[in-house]
């Protein structure tokens, strides 16, 4: 558990700060307009500067996935049905994973090319900075700094301290479109100039790796190897600590959908509509399945369970063991986020404007929700909450109804 | 046009003397009533007649298909459900109301983003249908998915790809590349006509631009991966421009990428020419210019002639050429029908329906005629139409074919539920015979030599829903139908020989589309037997026919552009030819089945009741010097389908408060635009400070309430009479000391308009227009006002050459009776020279000559930096003739002179004219020149 404090700046605060670096002649209207500039800032904005605590807890979502395995499972429990606590407005587009939540915290990144910090108890922002390029990644808590990847722009990798919301260190990877990865005080990331890299708590390059093509899914990595997937459909598993190359392989089409690690096997969802389940240590193609159309999101999996979303709106769930098909659910439009795991519950958000939940055994629908928008992207739960960013820039917290 | 007309009497029915401007145009006719269903599906309301439910519900079936699919490609979905308006063929397309402007035939559907509407006509080939539908899902998906990706940006949604990506990705994700679209790439590459990205604003909106588009995205996902197409949306928020989206998305823009798939077209193409030949090369081009397709041959006493369907003026007709003319005059084509002009000859189908020629001369050729395709029979050694043949329930017809004897004729034809399948229509008992009666696409009937049966081809195979062809004959005994070819290529246009031994017809078996033959005698065999290549062309050829000298004629697309060769010693060629493939028919070939959404139970019908949307909403406020300040709005709602639209005008111009509640303008119309006999109808609410253009000395407070209603029945596309009628009580109060005057105003109107005229970038170059109206305006309360009009108005273009005509304008307008208001002219649009709207009086004419030419065809400017292009510009000399009066002949005056038009953007003419004005009855030239600039099209 840490003691750390966060500066947000607020746009107006920097507008402030470029009316203060004006020259204005010492008129009694300038001097007044002056008064008025700073009395309104001062009454009116609540997030200018402030500190709070991020008690860390089990419950903490501190990047994409969850773990470094990304399999996107969580032990809370949930009643049905849930309603809705709170709608925070972003009034910006989201990413497929735009949350990160630590503590009473959640982190959001938007396409507007901003952080929001939101309070998980009453869904208020009470920090706001701008990134100035939009932020596909999941915002990533690595030691003291917040980790925010952006898409475009020279400055795409950035570190911000917590402690004072500076800026701390940056690297140039060609825009980061995946969700960086942290593990054992190390920070991995793949770019979209094909490079992975492994930075430091200062981010100094500890090693670095040349995939040959755009890395737009996002890296996992389980028993010291890390496991990449590039756009040519290529696939690596490098040692995490040195960089070294153990194995290679490739599926039939660009990997968009993040990897995923289970029961000792790498799973690649490849836009070719194939699941290749290789086998993490030596790299052998375990099994190929086929599936129904393409995959873009990360499929998620628990109790040798794999669970994968699909364009064409299934969801399917298949035994990672003998590759056979569980059951399978059907949405009225595509799902491209990933199936989040629950005890109770699998969430499943899609495009037909439903979040539903699933009966991990059967795939039967326990509950759903209708909501305003198209989503886009995967739930997050956090402490007995879900979360869910849908297209009309609105962030949902659902608790259960009788809690 | 006739929207455009009612609207434009709605907005000038009290002044007649600005309709000069607005009162010609050709008629958008509906001559068909549409009783409109709507079928309900998951994701789309489809719009459809009961005639054609069949259709709706295949059609159904292909747009949930599409979007399923097209979900998954642009990894989207759409929040609306989607309208899709089916027509089940392109002539009752062409009477939509859905879009204001004409539909070419080339069109083979459009979405309309205001409202979302896709509207898609059927020609008989479910799976072009299915194509046309996936394809304009596709651009409905990529709207939707461009303006999420910019509002997730927070971007404005004011932009779209270029249309070369939004049409390519369009053709890519509907379709495979077909026989047409190899045809043309490979002859675009072959011919060095290619136009790289960088230069492609040259061909914009052409089909070219179009299948280049497809090829370019084909190739991107082939060398770079599918999934950078849908990279290429996602990223177009980070560049307005697209080459810099390229950049970001394969790390190549334009420039770049241009030397790359450049290149790579070049060498996929250039080996065919080691093994084959263009068409000219090889053959004798008997047609050498303009656009010639669908040549037949005729044997006209002494004289063999070939007749055939060309464009050279920019009106599709029946054209003739002696075979074997010796001198340059007698190569000259000879007019035998004016198409496009005339209600009888509205439209050829030009890649449609081939014409064909009886032993006695009688040449059966397909237009349009007012609602539905008629069949022509044309004798061509009295040169005189003989019969025109129309058929209940057919509504477009293709390719008539004679028997041998000429008593009966076989045909394609679309009944209007959309299917397409083989007719006889027997001459002697006025009787026609449905052949086939199924979803497949028939076409191309051709009598068995010895007429037991019919030759056809048709997408009754097992891969028709991909657009493959086969041919197949009928026996009319049995109606028992079988294969002739068979294979996954395409097969088309089946001739036989004169003396019957050869079938000729065109495929694509090996590569580029030639000529093949079977021979006859070998069709009895029902096992297997050989086709024999004819031709070994690089370029595509169409329609052999033969001539009575062993030759066979034919269309070839070569160089963009389709001409008529003539290929000898054909039958020799049959029987030497090296290139042969066997047939093997297997005992059974299945053929597909139409898929539906007939007996889904989700499907809901119901009756189309109108639905009402806003088309625009726009406020205003003005302030004028001398009429104040004035603020209003004006809304315009229409339904689904277009045939009902409703336009509201709200302004005030008081100018002080007391004036407030009086000085409200309201304005209401209905336009209805669903029948044949098109009608608006108002009412309105003026009132404020006027100023008479006609009546310069009176500056007057009025204030006037009433109603009208107009009607206009279009007799054909090219004529229509309009009738208008209004009644509005008018206080008048004249400023200045004059007396106050009150009026009941009615006016009556009648119109005849004609127009067939031909356009070009500026105006009109051919054709003719013409205006007849007469009217009476009278106070039927207070006797006030009491006068007629009456105005004729004739234009005739007479062509000189291809873009060169002389236009010619008689006009006389007249106001005759109490308080009649003056016409006017002056300026550029009639008497040049003249100050705008300076001569007026109750009595005008005006009579202009124009001679039009054009002047620069491509000016660009180069600069360091980049150039700049400004298209082309026309010139004009020009003499104009004209006076007004009053109730004495005042003086003729004139003006001659010389000008230069430029279409801006193909919206705006500008016009400059210099010269001299005519002065005192034609006795004065005017010291100096005139030099005039304004804007309008060419009268």
């Amino acid at each position: 558990m840490g003691f750390l404090k966060v500066k947000f700046l607020t746009q107006s605060h920097r507008d402030t700060e470029n009316i203060h670096s004006m020259s204005f002649r010492r008129t009694p209207e300038s001097i007044l307009l002056i008064i008025a500039i700073c009395t309104f800032i001062f009454f009116g904005c609540s997030a200018i500067k402030f500190k709070t605590e991020l008690n860390r807890s089990p419950y903490d979502w501190a990047m994409y996935g969850k773990s470094p395995e990304r399999q996107f499972t969580d032990t809370s429990s949930f009643t049905f049905p849930l309603s809705i606590a709170w709608e925070y407005d972003a009034s910006a587009g989201f990413a497929q994973s735009p949350m990160t939540i630590v503590g009473s915290t959640m982190f959001v990144g938007t396409l507007q090319g901003e952080l929001h910090a939101v309070n998980l108890e009453t869904g208020k922002r009470f920090g706001y900075m701008k990134t100035f390029s939009p932020v596909q990644a999941a915002p990533t808590l690595f030691h003291e700094y917040i980790i925010i990847a952006t898409e475009s722009g020279k400055e795409n990798l950035i570190a911000y301290k917590m402690e004072d919301g500076e800026e701390r260190w940056i690297r140039d990877m060609g825009g980061v479109v995946a969700s960086p990865l942290v593990w054992n005080d190390r920070l991995i990331v793949g770019g979209l100039n094909g490079r992975l890299v492994s930075l430091e708590q200062y981010g100094i390059e500890q090693w670095s790796f040349n995939a040959g093509a755009e890395i737009r899914s996002s890296p996992a990595l389980a028993q010291g190897i890390v496991y990449c997937a590039t756009t040519q459909g290529k696939v690596f598993a490098l040692d995490a600590a040195t960089g070294t190359l153990k194995w290679q392989s490739s599926t039939g089409n660009a990997v968009y959908a993040g990897l995923t690690i289970a029961d000792s096997t790498l799973i690649v969802a490849s836009r070719d509509s194939s699941v290749y389940l290789f086998d993490a240590a030596s790299g052998a193609l375990k099994k190929k399945i086929s599936t129904s159309n393409k995959i873009m999101a990360t499929p998620s999996s628990a109790h040798s369970v794999l669970y994968v979303p699909s364009l064409d709106g299934t969801v399917t769930a298949y035994s990672i063991m003998a590759g056979t098909i569980l059951w399978k659910f059907q949405a009225n439009s595509v799902v491209n986020t990933t199936p989040f795991i629950t005890p109770t519950a699998l969430f499943v958000a899609s495009l037909d404007h439903h979040l539903y939940a699933l009966d991990p055994a059967t795939g039967n629908v326990l509950w759903k929700q209708e909501m305003e928008a198209r989503i886009k992207t995967t739930p997050l739960v956090w402490k007995n909450s879900l979360f869910v960013a849908a297209e009309n820039k609105t962030i949902y917290c659902f608790r259960s109804a009788r809690q | 046009m006739v929207r455009k007309a009612i609207i434009s009497l709605f907005i000038f029915s009290f002044q007649f003397l600005f309709a000069q401007f607005y009162y010609f145009g050709h008629n958008k006719v509906q001559y068909t009533e549409f009783d409109w269903q709507i079928l309900r599906t998951e994701h789309f309301d489809i719009y459809y007649y009961p005639e054609m439910k069949e259709l709706a519900q295949q059609g159904a079936f292909f747009a949930e298909e599409a979007f399923k699919d097209l979900e998954s490609k642009f990894n989207h979905s759409l929040n609306n459900r989607v309208p899709l308006i089916f027509y089940s063929s392109h002539l009752h397309f062409q009477q939509t109301n859905t879009t204001g402007g004409f539909i070419p035939e080339g069109v083979g559907g459009f979405f309309e983003f205001l409202k979302g509407r896709v509207v898609i006509p059927a020609d008989g080939s479910l799976s072009r249908f299915r194509h046309v539908i996936r394809h304009e899902m596709v651009h409905v998906f990529m709207h939707s998915k461009i303006n999420r990706v910019l509002v997730d940006h927070r971007l404005p949604q004011d932009r779209m790809p270029p249309l070369w990506f939004t049409e390519g990705l369009a053709e890519s994700w509907s379709t495979d590349p077909d026989d047409q679209s190899e045809m043309l790439i490979r002859d675009a590459v072959l011919n060095n006509y290619i136009v790289p990205l960088q230069n492609m604003e040259s061909i914009y909106g052409t089909f070219l631009m179009y299948k280049q588009g497809q090829y370019i995205l084909d190739y991107i996902a082939r060398r770079y991966g599918e999934d950078k197409l849908l990279m290429l949306m996602e990223n177009y928020w980070r560049h307005t421009s697209f080459s810099e989206v390229m950049k970001a998305t394969i790390g190549k823009n334009y420039k770049e990428f241009d030397e790359e798939w450049t290149y790579a077209f070049k060498k996929k193409y250039y080996p065919i020419l080691s093994s084959s030949d263009f068409t000219s090369y090889i053959s004798q081009t008997v047609v050498k210019k303009g656009f010639n397709t669908k040549p037949v041959f005729y044997k006209n006493g002494a004289v063999r002639e070939v007749y055939y369907i060309a464009n050279y003026t920019g009106y599709t007709s029946i054209y003739k050429i002696n075979l074997d003319a010796e001198t340059e005059e007698e190569k000259e084509p000879v007019l035998v029908i004016e198409g496009e002009k005339s209600d009888e000859f509205e439209a050829f189908h030009v890649f449609q329906s081939k014409l064909d020629i009886s032993s006695d001369g009688t040449l059966a050729f397909v237009t349009k005629k007012g609602e539905s395709d008629a069949i022509h029979l044309y004798d061509v050694k009295n040169n005189n139409l003989i019969r025109t043949l129309q058929f209940e329930n057919l509504v477009v017809i293709a390719s008539p074919n004679w028997s041998a004897d000429g008593k009966k004729l076989i045909f394609a034809a679309n009944d209007k539920s959309g299917k397409m399948d083989i007719y006889i229509y027997d001459l002697v008992r006025e009787e026609v015979r449905r052949v086939t009666n199924d979803s497949y696409d028939d076409r191309d009937p051709v009598w068995m030599p010895d007429g037991s049966g019919i030759m056809f081809s048709s997408d009754r195979t097992p891969n028709g829903m991909k657009q493959i062809y086969n041919l197949f004959r009928i026996d009319l005994l049995t109606m028992n139908v079988r294969y002739v070819t068979q294979g996954n290529e395409n097969y088309y246009s089946p001739s036989f020989s004169p003396d019957g031994r050869y079938l000729t017809f065109t495929s694509n078996y090996d590569g580029a589309q030639n000529i093949w033959s079977i021979k006859t005698e070998d069709l009895k065999s029902d096992g297997q037997y050989a086709m024999r290549k004819v031709t070994q062309f690089t370029n595509a050829v169409f329609d052999p026919r033969w001539t009575d000298n062993n030759e066979l004629l034919f269309a070839g697309f070569e160089n963009y552009s389709f001409k008529i060769y003539l290929l000898p010693e054909a039958s020799n060629i049959i029987d030497t030819t090296s290139i042969t493939h066997l047939f093997m028919f297997p005992n059974t070939i299945a053929s597909w089945t139409p898929q539906s959404v007939a007996g889904d139970t989700s499907v809901k019908f119901v009756r189309y009741e109108g639905e009402y949307s806003l088309d625009i909403a726009q406020s205003q406020v003005s302030t004028d010097p001398v009429f104040g300040t004035s603020g209003g709005a004006a809304m315009a709602i229409s339904d689904l389908l277009g045939n009902d639209q409703y336009y509201f005008l709200l302004y005030n111009n008081a100018q002080s408060s007391d004036e407030f509640l009086e000085s409200f303008n309201i304005a209401v119309t209905r336009v209805s635009l669903g029948q044949r006999m098109n009608y608006a109808t108002g009412i309105f609410h003026f009132s404020g400070r006027r100023y008479d253009l006609t009546d310069p000395d009176l500056f007057f407070y009025e204030r006037s309430f009433g109603g009208y209603f107009v009607l206009s029945y279009p007799l054909s596309k090219f004529q229509r009479v309009e009738a208008g009628t209004s009644l509005s009580n008018s206080d008048k109060e004249v400023f200045f000391g004059l007396r106050p005057r009150k009026a009941l105003i009615l006016s009556n109107s009648l119109s005849f308009v004609h127009d067939n005229s031909l356009w070009l970038l500026t105006g009109p170059i051919d054709g003719s227009r013409f205006l007849f109206t007469a009217a009476y305006t009278s106070d039927v309360q207070y006797g006030n006002v009491g006068y007629y009009t009456f105005i004729g108005d004739y234009r005739i273009y007479n062509r000189i050459d291809l873009r060169s005509s002389l236009a010619s304008r008689f006009t006389l307008m007249m106001n005759e009776g109490k308080e009649a208001r003056r016409f006017f002219m002056g300026g550029s649009w009639d008497l040049r020279g003249w100050p705008r709207w300076s001569i007026r009086g109750k009595k005008l004419w005006i009579m202009s000559h124009e001679f039009r030419f054009p002047f620069v065809d491509q000016l660009a400017v180069k600069f360091p930096f980049g150039s700049i292009g400004f298209g082309s510009f026309r010139g004009a000399l020009f003499f104009d003739s004209g006076g007004a009066w009053d109730n004495t002949y005042r003086a003729t005056i004139g003006s001659v002179g010389a000008g230069l038009r430029w279409n801006l953007f193909g919206a705006l003419v500008l016009r400059y004219d210099i010269g001299k004005r005519i002065l005192n009855d034609f006795n004065q030239f005017q010291t100096g020149l005139f030099y005039q600039f304004f804007f309008g099209w060419d009268f």
